[in-house]
């Protein structure tokens, strides 16, 4: 595990990450037979990878299509599932009780990084009914689980059908108000069903001390069109929170997850790594190019979730070198790649 | 049959009343003489009109509706002494992707004697608008009258009534394609009476003779038809090639892949192909998948090196599901030595195999040694030329209806 989180240098990281991810991808290589297939069908001799451009790397949407993990059966505790937005079913990502560790120790070290804070009181912008089946849960309930780390004395903001628990909501503020808090929820969730319904109720909390992660929703997001400033302008304004902090993640790299600078930027910790990929060609890009986002992760053991394409466009915009301190790449992400509309018969009328 | 129009109804094409649109019910005569006037006059005003140069798929529709080849196919398609008429109205459900896809089912339609309603792609095309615009000039005038109770052109949404209700009331109704919309259109009940013509997802293949591509002086030409039979339509038209078997010992098939390719990635450039966006991710999803599960289990591929136009050579049959995304440049290659061994590859829904430099006696001894699968056989370039003869059905024989006199 790397005790220090944004400190290493380009040269020194790529270094550790490398070694790290060839032999994870190796084990992989040897426990998934569908992960050997894929690797001697179209990586053939890339193990070990000279380069973190040259690690294979597969596509998340084969998370939905087939199952692949690394472990037996029996040594599965729980099956994470994200939603399935592009009509094909959702991904399962098989986690075994090494990788749920992994993905928490991983999740703490970025999060204290974050936020300077161990454990804090914690407002949950979600329903309680969303983690309820655990065996079986989505990206929000992973998320939700994930955090709730960081809480002390837990409560949900929002009742089974997303409104708005005022008195839950006002006793958390009166009680907590003047000390650090945590504020978590999915960033739509965050914006629609709370942060929207405030304010039209003409409520608003005075200045304090706490704090807003979100993230994970601006998939969704981008459908009601506000941009993060906006976001962040409204937060201020009705929660009296200043300091809001976005982060990036998969449920196929839970735990890895990519905390933005206060300079606005992602960051990769000593945890992950990005690639920016050419979407034609898929060939890596050159920092200031936007691409398909391909992010690496030391956190995965029991999937081979190390290495994966995703279809969500981003930029890096440089290394070691943020204004903000931090060393690692930094980037931005620009939302899902929109597939274009295809000409030809197949694609026909709705009906 | 009235329609009594009102909101949720967008009539496209020119009729004499508004509120309440009376569609004749009785089928004609086969290529009655005003419906060939009409197109005639069709045909000449797109073709004389120097401003539609720049929409070939609107001139190669009128080229096919000039005089002489629509005589040409009313002798190919009617005999004397046979009484054959129109069934009446049909129902035409066409692509969202092809915008002149309409015109050739209406066409047929009204060859064949009959009434049409038609659904054109809700999405706006500007060659739909201009083919709309050209009948309707026609339509309005007084000897075309009675055409306007013989074809009805419109747009409404998928969630309105619209698509039952011409269901209940048409006498064939034809579904162009895609297997999910045939499912769907299918919960709304024809008449006892009525028949249906579906175009269900098809899989096309292409056989090319190694030796004439290493010798071939015309090779630009042929990457260009190429490029016309798939990449034009996004390699997503039932038509378009997915497989490639190649004819001809080890050795020459490699030189005239590397040849035809070469040549295939110019007329890329030449043409300014864009590949649809996200289509290489797509592609290797599919790949991977069938490689994971062995359904294919062929030499590596260098993916750096096969993106984003995209080949994989395969020596066993492969089984692509309705999802699998072998489109937008991502071609299939087999190698054989000779024609009988294509069979084996072909699933029971192959529609075309387009040739190049086989000679067409081997095709006909093909065919009829090996009764092939397959709907047509016709020269690379020419997949997406219209004819009567479209997925195994004579289309004007399946729009009407014939009555016997002994």
């Amino acid at each position: 595990m790397p005790n220090k989180l944004y400190t290493l240098p380009s040269f020194e990281k790529k270094k550790e990450l490398l070694d790290n991810l060839n032999s994870r991808l190796q084990l992989h290589y040897e426990s998934s037979l569908e992960f050997r297939r894929i690797i001697n069908g179209f990586f053939a001799d890339k193990l070990p990878a000279k380069s973190l451009e040259n690690l294979p790397f597969i596509p998340v949407r084969l998370f939905k299509t087939l199952d692949l993990k690394s472990v037996a059966d029996s040594d599965i505790v729980k099956t994470m599932t994200s939603s399935g937005t592009s009509g094909q079913g959702a991904s399962k990502i098989y986690l075994d009780r090494a990788t749920v560790k992994r993905q928490q120790e991983a999740l703490v070290s970025i999060f204290k990084a974050q936020t300077e804070h161990s454990r804090i009181p914690m407002l949950i912008i979600d329903a309680s009914s969303t983690i309820k089946n655990r065996s079986r849960f989505n990206a929000r309930a992973a998320g939700i689980l994930g955090f709730s780390m960081f809480g002390k004395r837990s409560v949900f903001a929002l009742n089974d059908d997303l409104t708005i628990n005022l008195s839950v909501v006002r006793e958390f503020f009166d009680k907590y108000g003047n000390e650090p808090f945590l504020l978590f929820g999915f960033t739509y969730i965050v914006y629609r069903d709370f942060l929207l319904s405030l304010k039209k109720s003409g409520i608003c909390f005075p200045e304090n001390k706490g704090l807003l992660i979100h993230g994970g929703g601006w998939k969704k997001l981008e459908e009601l069109s506000i941009s993060q400033g906006e976001l962040k302008t409204l937060v201020t304004e009705v929660l009296g929170v200043s300091r809001v902090y976005d982060y990036y993640g998969m449920v196929e790299q839970t735990g890895s997850i990519f905390f933005e600078c206060n300079k606005g930027f992602f960051h990769a910790s000593e945890w992950s790594d990005l690639i920016i990929r050419d979407v034609e060609s898929l060939r890596p890009l050159k920092n200031g190019l936007s691409g398909l986002i391909q992010l690496l992760s030391i956190v995965p053991e029991s999937y081979p979730g190390n290495s994966i394409l995703t279809e969500d466009l981003g930029t890096i915009y440089g290394e070691d070198d943020c204004v903000c301190g931090r060393k690692g790449k930094y980037f931005k992400v620009h939302g899902r790649v929109k597939n274009s509309e295809i000409r030809g018969c197949s694609n026909v009328i709705q009906n | 049959m009235r329609i009594q129009n009102n909101s949720s109804l967008n009539i496209l094409s020119y009729t004499q009343e508004e509120q309440f649109i009376k569609i004749s019910e009785v089928g004609t005569d086969l290529f009655d003489e005003l419906n060939l006037e009409f197109l005639f006059e069709l045909s000449k005003s797109i073709l004389n009109d120097p401003e539609l140069k720049k929409h070939p798929e609107l001139v190669s529709f009128a080229f096919y509706c000039r005089r002489a080849n629509l005589i040409k196919l009313k002798n190919k398609f009617t005999h004397s002494g046979e009484f054959r008429f129109g069934r009446g109205i049909v129902f035409h459900i066409t692509p969202g992707n092809v915008p002149l896809n309409f015109a050739y089912s209406l066409l047929s339609a009204m060859l064949s004697g009959n009434s049409s309603i038609v659904r054109v792609p809700s999405r706006q095309f500007v060659e739909v608008d201009i083919l709309i615009s050209r009948i309707n000039q026609l339509l309005m005038q007084a000897r075309y009258q009675e055409l306007t109770k013989r074809m009805i052109i419109v747009r409404y949404e998928a969630t309105s009534e619209w698509t039952s209700f011409f269901s209940k009331n048409c006498d064939v109704r034809i579904i162009w394609g895609g297997n999910n919309t045939i499912n769907n259109i299918r919960r709304n009940p024809i008449k006892p009476s009525a028949n249906e013509i579906t175009f269900y997802d098809r899989f096309s293949v292409s056989v090319i003779s190694a030796n004439s591509v290493v010798v071939s002086q015309g090779l630009s030409q042929l990457a260009s038809n190429f490029f016309i039979d798939t990449l034009f339509y996004d390699q997503n038209a039932c038509t378009s090639s997915k497989q490639i078997f190649w004819l001809g010992d080890t050795e020459t098939i490699s030189k005239a892949k590397r040849v035809f390719w070469k040549q295939f990635e110019l007329e890329l450039l030449k043409r300014n192909y864009t590949f649809p966006v996200n289509s290489s991710v797509s592609k290797i999803c599919t790949l991977m998948e069938k490689v994971a599960t062995r359904e294919i289990m062929e030499h590596p591929m260098d993916l750096s090196a096969n993106l984003p136009l995209t080949r994989i050579s395969v020596s066993k049959k492969v089984d692509f599901k309705e999802n699998d995304f072998i489109k937008a440049g991502l071609f299939i290659e087999t190698s054989v030595n000779n024609l009988s061994e294509i069979n084996q590859f072909l699933g029971s829904n192959c529609q075309t195999l387009s040739y190049y430099g086989v000679d067409k006696k081997d095709l006909e001894g093909y065919i009829t040694r090996e009764l092939p699968q397959i709907d047509r056989i016709v020269p690379i370039g020419h997949t997406m030329d219209f004819s009567f003869n479209w997925d195994g059905y004579n289309l004007i024989q399946t729009m009407s209806r014939i009555v016997e006199l002994n």
